[in-house]
């Protein structure tokens, strides 16, 4: 399911749940999401990435839970509301945490635009296109470029290690 | 094809591949003991029985090939054909024949089967035993191939049937190049005349007046004696010119298309079982929501004790469905050892034990290739040529057993041959050789044993067909990896090897030691374990250049603490407070130091995500009771990864 974004730029109609990260609002292609539930109780694994928070019992499936504060450097807000956003990838399920979740975006054409080409020593592959519309801003994430590519080489680099 | 019919047809298919699996044990009995009344009665009523079931769900070709071949067993059971290797061989193509069709026909309901080449050699057989033995009892059918025959000469004077087949002979004759759409009008038209040669036949076993209506049929050709010799130029140009017919056949066989649910067979009595204990469930479930209200602890307690019995009962019960005996996948393999001993001209006696074993069924099914790698090595490899036999005062039929049976909660197949055995030095020397070691070393006897399952190593200087492509092996150790097994080569030189493939009944539930280890839990798989102990004071020590060492019985242990294994910065806790595990699945055993022991349960292992399949020390994860997930760890890829040193003493162990 990995394949149905990537380009954002797409038709309209498409639909995007969009959720906050501190300060900072995202959205991720409504088709990937499984659905959302409130934090869980995780297991930590050892040897992983600090944005790998662990395994979680998701109704007798064992899941792996991520961090995008963590994984993103983001300051987590001290909200109520922080959930976990099980993503249905092309191999896997994976949950997200984020602080909140917001709305289901349906953007128009004009509301969308390109990435700005900035000059960043960290790679921002991940994000696929930028939505403006009054003052607010939202980034559409890639989940599957934002996390597991890079994540897979980073367990292995430690077992390497 | 409506719903029904492919139902019909796929309910046929299975019990058909079941049959052929019989069938062929059958003929390899045959083949041992020839002329085995029982056994050809049964391979008998196995094909009639193909043959009425094919022809009833709508398998026209298949029904038509299963008649012919029903010909020709009756003719070998009332020994108007002798029942020899040959006539064996024949048999078992055609059942190969089958198979491939049943396969064929699984993918592609309306796939075209084409066996016509065995056709024309079973006749051939059938004329060509009789023109070869002038025995009475053969000329009574001798007429058959007359009247086919006979038909060119005179087709005015000879049935309708008979004139067709004789333009198969034309077609041949004629020396054109058979196109495929001839191929398939002859396939017809010939499995037409059969059907006539063989009611012909019927009629002569029940009739003895047919002799005479035969040879009226033969009509205006002379005496029998004088076609004899025409029949057999005939038939052999229509061997010939179908010999492309067996490369269709392998096309039809070939595409594999999308596979239907695969379906096991259950005993009754198990289902039934089953049934019970799930019924029991049930009601144990309304009492205890009943209970839930009355408050009273003591018969609440009660219930949940019940309930476990219940559920452990239903759990054991469920997952022997999955559990199949080891005995077909060990038919298959009294078959390659034939066929191999055959092409190597070498006399091999195979014997089987421990055939009613179960094992899961997917783990049965992942280990077929690595059997018929294994058991055709121990044929090409491992037997000697006859002659070096005799040199080494052996017995000239060497010996290949196969057996399955339990030890320790694990399944054990074990193939035994009494060869030549592995030289240890031999391998190290071409392993050099091949690039696959540095030059200049020398591994010990059992280490070099173990090059056998280096990819790309093969000691056969030759590739033939049976072997020398140094890949068996390496396959062999992949997929016996993949079910978590290991292999252990025992093996003397000049007088046999003995490979043990240990293998875990089940890949689904093991039972697990949970453990603690500051507020996290662990399973740790009981097999690994082999006891656990506290440790009394003064029974570790410290070295610093070693580690921590404990003293048990006389034996001095490696010792890890387990938050060490896995990353975790806590505070070293004298050995005393903790619980030693020890751990004796390798050749060197060691020590593993844990907080605690919460208990023994069996789990029921859930894959890990693919984003931590890199992880390695980690076998999956396990729900426990309060319903958070726990790792299952792997202790001895653990130690493996801290220290850098490969527990698994290479000659022991082929796989982690």
């Amino acid at each position: 399911m990995t394949e149905i974004n990537s380009n954002v730029t797409a038709k309209t109609g498409d639909r995007f749940l969009s959720f906050s990260l501190g300060n900072e609002e995202y959205a991720i292609p409504l088709l990937s999401v499984k659905e959302v539930i409130a934090m869980p109780e995780f297991t930590a694994v050892p040897q992983t990435p600090p944005h790998f928070l662990g395994i979680m019992n998701l109704r007798g499936q064992v899941i792996s839970v991520m961090d995008l504060r963590v994984k993103f450097g983001i300051k987590p807000a001290t909200s109520q509301e922080t959930s976990v956003i099980i993503c249905d990838l092309k191999s896997m399920a994976i949950g997200v945490v984020v602080d909140s979740i917001n709305s289901v975006l349906s953007p128009e054409v004009e509301d969308l635009s390109p990435k700005p080409e900035i000059q960043s020593s960290k790679s921002t592959e991940y994000i696929t296109g930028v939505y403006r519309k009054d003052k607010r801003m939202v980034l559409f994430l890639d989940i599957a470029k934002s996390l597991s590519v890079e994540d897979k080489l980073a367990v292995g680099m430690k077992q390497a290690a | 094809m409506d719903d029904f019919e492919l139902e019909l047809k796929q309910g046929f298919l299975e019990e058909a591949a079941q049959l052929l699996t019989d069938v062929e044990q059958c003929f390899l009995t045959l083949e041992q003991s020839p002329g085995d009344p029982a056994t050809l009665d049964k391979i008998f009523r196995l094909a009639h029985n193909l043959k009425g079931s094919s022809k009833a769900v709508g398998f026209e070709d298949m029904g038509v090939f299963a008649h012919k071949f029903e010909s020709f067993l009756l003719k070998v059971k009332n020994k108007e054909i002798p029942c020899t290797s040959p006539i064996v061989s024949l048999c078992l193509q055609c059942n190969d024949f089958f198979v491939k069709s049943v396969e064929a026909l699984k993918a592609d309901p309306g796939a075209k089967l084409d066996g016509e080449a065995l056709v024309q050699e079973m006749n051939a057989f059938m004329n060509g035993e009789k023109s070869a033995e002038a025995s009475a009892s053969a000329t009574a059918d001798t007429p058959m191939p007359e009247a086919a025959a006979s038909s060119e000469q005179a087709p005015a004077s000879t049935p309708e049937i008979f004139s067709e087949a004789g333009g198969i002979a034309a077609v041949d004759a004629t020396g054109e190049g058979p196109k495929p759409e001839e191929i398939m009008a002859l396939n017809g038209l010939s499995t037409a005349a059969s059907e006539q040669n063989l009611e012909a036949q019927i009629a002569q076993e029940t009739n003895k007046q047919v002799e005479a209506a035969v040879n009226s049929a033969a009509g205006a050709s002379a005496t029998s004696s004088n076609v004899v010799p025409m029949v057999a130029p005939a038939a052999s140009p229509v061997a010939v010119e179908n010999k492309p017919a067996p490369t269709a056949e392998k096309k039809v066989g070939g595409p594999a298309g999308p596979q239907a649910d695969e379906s096991i067979r259950v005993s009754l009595s198990r289902l039934e079982r089953l049934v019970n204990f799930v019924g029991e469930m049930v009601i144990l479930q309304t009492v205890l929501q009943q209970q839930t209200y009355s408050g009273n602890m003591m018969s609440l307690r009660k219930t949940v004790h019940q309930l476990g019995k219940v559920t452990k009962e239903v759990q054991d019960l469920s997952m022997g469905l999955r559990m199949v005996p080891v005995k077909q996948t060990f038919q298959k393999m009294q078959r390659i050892v034939r066929d191999t001993a055959s092409t190597l001209n070498k006399k091999i006696i195979f014997n089987m034990s421990g055939e009613e074993t179960e094992l899961d069924k997917t783990v049965l099914e992942n280990l077929g290739d690595p059997l018929v790698h294994m058991i055709r090595n121990a044929v090409d490899h491992g037997i000697e040529s006859a002659e070096l036999r005799k040199e080494r005062g052996k017995p000239e039929a060497g010996t290949v057993n196969l057996s399955a049976y339990h030890r320790s909660g694990k399944l054990v197949i074990e193939i035994k041959d009494d060869g030549g055995g592995i030289d240890g030095k031999k391998l190290n020397a071409k392993a050099i050789e091949k690039g696959i070691l540095k030059p200049g070393t020398v591994l010990p006897e059992k280490e070099a044993v173990h090059l056998i399952f280096a990819a790309g190593f093969s000691t056969k200087t030759e590739v033939t067909e049976v072997s020398g492509r140094g890949v068996g092996m390496d396959v062999v150790r992949k997929n016996i990896e993949k079910l978590q097994g290991e292999v252990i080569i025992d093996t003397v030189v000049g007088q046999g090897t003995t490979f043990q493939i240990i293998l875990p009944l089940t890949l689904a539930i093991i039972d697990g030691m949970i453990v603690r280890v500051d507020q996290d839990r662990f399973v740790l798989p009981l097999s690994h374990m082999h006891e656990s102990l506290r440790p009394a004071t003064g029974d570790v020590k410290k070295a610093t250049n070693m580690g921590e060492i404990l003293f048990l019985r006389g034996e001095n242990l490696p010792l890890f603490r387990l938050s060490a294994l896995i990353g975790k910065k806590s505070e070293v806790k004298p050995a005393t407070d903790c619980i030693a595990i020890i751990v004796r699945t390798q050749a060197t055993p060691f020590a593993v130091l844990v907080d605690d022991i919460i208990g023994q349960h069996q789990v029921v292992i859930k894959k890990l995500g693919g984003e931590l399949s890199a992880l390695r020390g980690y076998s999956g994860s396990a729900i426990l009771g309060d319903g958070k997930p726990a790792l299952i760890l792997e202790l001895p890829d653990l130690v493996q990864r801290k220290t850098g040193v490969n527990t698994n003493d290479s000659s022991r162990r082929a796989t982690a």
